[in-house]
């Protein structure tokens, strides 16, 4: 009987450290990708080229021009392309996100929540990363996506606040890339897959240089995002505000 | 013969190839590879969709800040929008419209114009902008159309700055002064009012040197207005600041010209649940206080399907400018654009003075028949009593049916 007990104990200890480990695991991927994607003692620019393919209105291109300083919660998007939504621009600062329409030279508060600018992208794809605040793990496991050995994770919102309740993610297990996100709601509905299959390395930071959105519910319907002109050099204090989107634009 | 057989052989050439440029590529074993042993899908070429092979590429740094890079041009840009609409509606007296009711006016009404801007920026402190509107007829008709309803400059101010943190527009420039979307009592420095049944378009501004100083989040701005001004005595102020405080940002400003009556104004803006919320409120000061106060919300709701784009906005005003008395107005408009993920669009207007009772509602519905070219149907319904607000023809109730059409209008 004692022995029965023994082994009891044992196999306890073994199930719930494995738990304990696994959990341990996904927390440190959760926390390396947030760490990886935000430019938290940095200043990230780029310019986003997005092209939007929709079975019904075909194809069209947007380009953004962002500026980010994630160690503040801040950026910028500013629209380069198409001529009739240039000069639209994005300035979060904390909670607060602020639309300027140049037809009305009004600036608007929005919702994180919206999509982007008419895209498959939201805009919370944009700002820093905060998974391992945002989600908590339900599941890891190890498998592959194309030649690469990725942890597979389930997530679950731990608040409302996000934009998709429920994901699940591949990550790459040597340097924590997320390759491949499926987003579901509240019910467990597939609305959207990422695909992220390039990254870009600056300074110590890889940030995904190809995102493509695919839009599960209308088929045909995704947004592939390309980076260029990646820049880390500090960026003024003013570009942060409502003047310089003002004084950019027209 | 074979010509005509080669041409829609080389069309559908041409079309393939465009596609296969333009189509995002989803195939994940084509973005990622596969693994050893697994088979590829026939046809995808890896190397050749996933360049070298490899996942991450060491990024060139562009050191020149991109900021600045934005704020200056060696040409001069040109831009605006342009416009051609026509509308024919037709007026009747009493709700039973063409039923039955007299008609009393069928008026057909032409827009046709263009708003030009230039755009010239020198360096990346010093930026020069004009912009001119021109709308038909281009003429004076016998004298009865001024000058500045045929060509007529909205805009026309410089921006320059002092270091990088004080900035100054100077010149004529609309002025971001109220958060009210359809009325904006607080708003005392632009020369136009926001029309509610346009409430989006942009207002027509005074001649002016703003100031702004901002400050994190916040920002501090000084207006000198010299519009109408015909002494330095006439030449008004109006200084303002905006606080955020978590997700709610406060403004506080004030108006102060010899002569005219001192206000005071206070807005709020934030967001509740998903909706937007604004309120603003304005005093006066004319041997006895004269309040005013307005608040609405604004929301939006998208389906992942973008079978049900809604857009609901409503507004309550209270006008306590009146000298006899008091006056209370709504407003409110919905709109379901993209109908089912059709081209059709569905909207509804209302306006009402709620003191006196009258008020109209227009429903209407748009039709996006090709790109550039848009139809629509709206019938606007005028209620009250004859002789107020909304109803001061002799007719009391009217009813009016229109069709419009935009024809090749955008921006450029």
């Amino acid at each position: 009987m004692k022995n029965r007990i023994v082994v009891f104990i044992l196999l306890f200890m073994i199930v719930a450290g494995a738990l304990f480990a696994a959990e341990l695991d996904g927390e440190k991927i959760l926390r390396a990708i947030d760490e990886q994607r935000n430019f938290t003692d940095r200043d990230f620019s780029s310019v986003m080229s997005m092209i939007r393919e929709d079975p019904e209105e075909g194809v069209e291109k947007k380009v953004v021009q962002q500026f980010r300083r994630d160690g503040e919660d801040k950026f910028v998007f500013l629209f380069l392309e198409p001529t009739v939504q240039k000069g639209q621009g994005y300035l979060r600062i904390d909670d607060n996100l602020w639309f300027y329409d140049p037809e009305s030279r009004k600036f608007s508060h929005t919702s994180m929540k919206e999509q982007f600018g008419g895209t498959d992208a939201r805009n919370s794809d944009f700002g820093a990363s905060n998974m391992i605040e945002d989600y908590c793990i339900l599941s890891i496991e190890e498998g592959t996506l194309g030649k690469y050995s990725v942890y597979i994770l389930d997530l679950e919102a731990r608040h409302n606040e996000v934009t998709y309740p429920k994901r699940k993610i591949w990550v790459t297990r040597d340097r924590n890339l997320v390759l491949k996100s499926k987003d579901y709601s509240e019910t467990g509905r597939l609305l959207r897959t990422s695909l992220f299959p390039s990254y870009a390395k600056a300074g110590d930071h890889y940030i995904a240089s190809k995102m493509i959105f695919v839009d599960e519910l209308v088929e045909g319907k995704k947004t592939s995002i390309t980076l260029s002109e990646i820049s880390l050099e500090p960026l003024p204090d003013s570009v942060f505000t409502k003047s310089y989107i003002e004084r950019v634009n027209r | 013969m074979k010509r005509i057989l080669l041409i829609p052989f080389l069309l559908l050439m041409i079309s393939s190839v465009l596609l296969a440029q333009e189509s995002i590529e989803t195939n994940e074993e084509a973005l990622f590879g596969t693994a050893e042993g697994q088979d590829a899908v026939a046809g995808s070429d890896e190397e050749s969709l996933f360049g070298d092979g490899e996942l991450i590429s060491e990024v060139e740094e562009k050191q020149e800040n991109l900021s600045t890079v934005l704020l200056t041009s060696e040409n001069l840009e040109i831009g605006g929008r342009y416009r051609f609409d026509a509308s024919s509606a037709w007026s009747f007296n009493g709700a039973t419209g063409p039923f039955g009711a007299d008609l009393i006016d069928d008026p057909l009404t032409l827009d046709l114009g263009a708003l030009v801007f230039l755009d010239a920026r020198p360096s990346e402190t010093f930026r020069v902008y004009g912009e001119v509107d021109v709308a038909y007829p281009f003429s004076d008709q016998g004298g009865t159309r001024e000058f500045d309803e045929v060509f007529h400059v909205s805009e026309l101010f410089s921006d320059f700055q002092f270091g990088d943190a004080v900035f100054f527009r100077a010149g004529k420039q609309t002025i971001n002064w109220g958060v009210g979307y359809f009325f904006s009592p607080a708003d005392l420095l632009n020369v136009t009012e926001i029309d509610p049944e346009d409430p989006e378009a942009e207002l027509e501004g005074p001649v002016a040197i703003k100031i702004q100083a901002p400050i994190g989040a916040h920002n501090l701005y000084l207006y000198t207005v010299f519009e109408d001004a015909a002494s330095i005595d006439e030449v008004a102020l109006a200084p303002k600041a905006e606080f955020v405080i978590g997700d709610t940002e406060i403004g506080l400003g004030a108006f102060y010209r010899a002569g005219d009556a001192p206000a005071a104004m206070t807005t709020l803006t934030t967001s509740l649940l998903d909706f937007s919320i604004f309120v603003e409120g304005i005093v006066s000061y004319d041997e006895r206080f004269f309040p005013s106060a307005t608040a609405g919300f604004s929301y939006r709701f998208s389906d992942d399907l973008d079978l049900f784009n809604i857009s609901v906005s409503s507004q309550y005003l209270y006008n306590g400018e009146g000298t006899d008395s008091e006056l209370h107005y709504g407003a409110a408009s919905a709109s379901w654009s993209g109908m089912f993920g059709s081209d059709f669009n569905l909207g509804c207007f209302w306006l009402g003075n709620l003191s006196d009772g009258s008020g109209m509602i227009a429903p209407s519905l748009s039709w996006n028949l090709i790109e550039d070219l848009d139809l629509t149907l709206k019938a606007s319904y005028r209620y009250g009593g004859v002789g107020d607000e909304y109803t001061p023809t002799p007719a009391g109730d009217t009813m009016t049916l229109s069709v419009s059409a935009g024809f090749g209008g955008g921006s450029f």
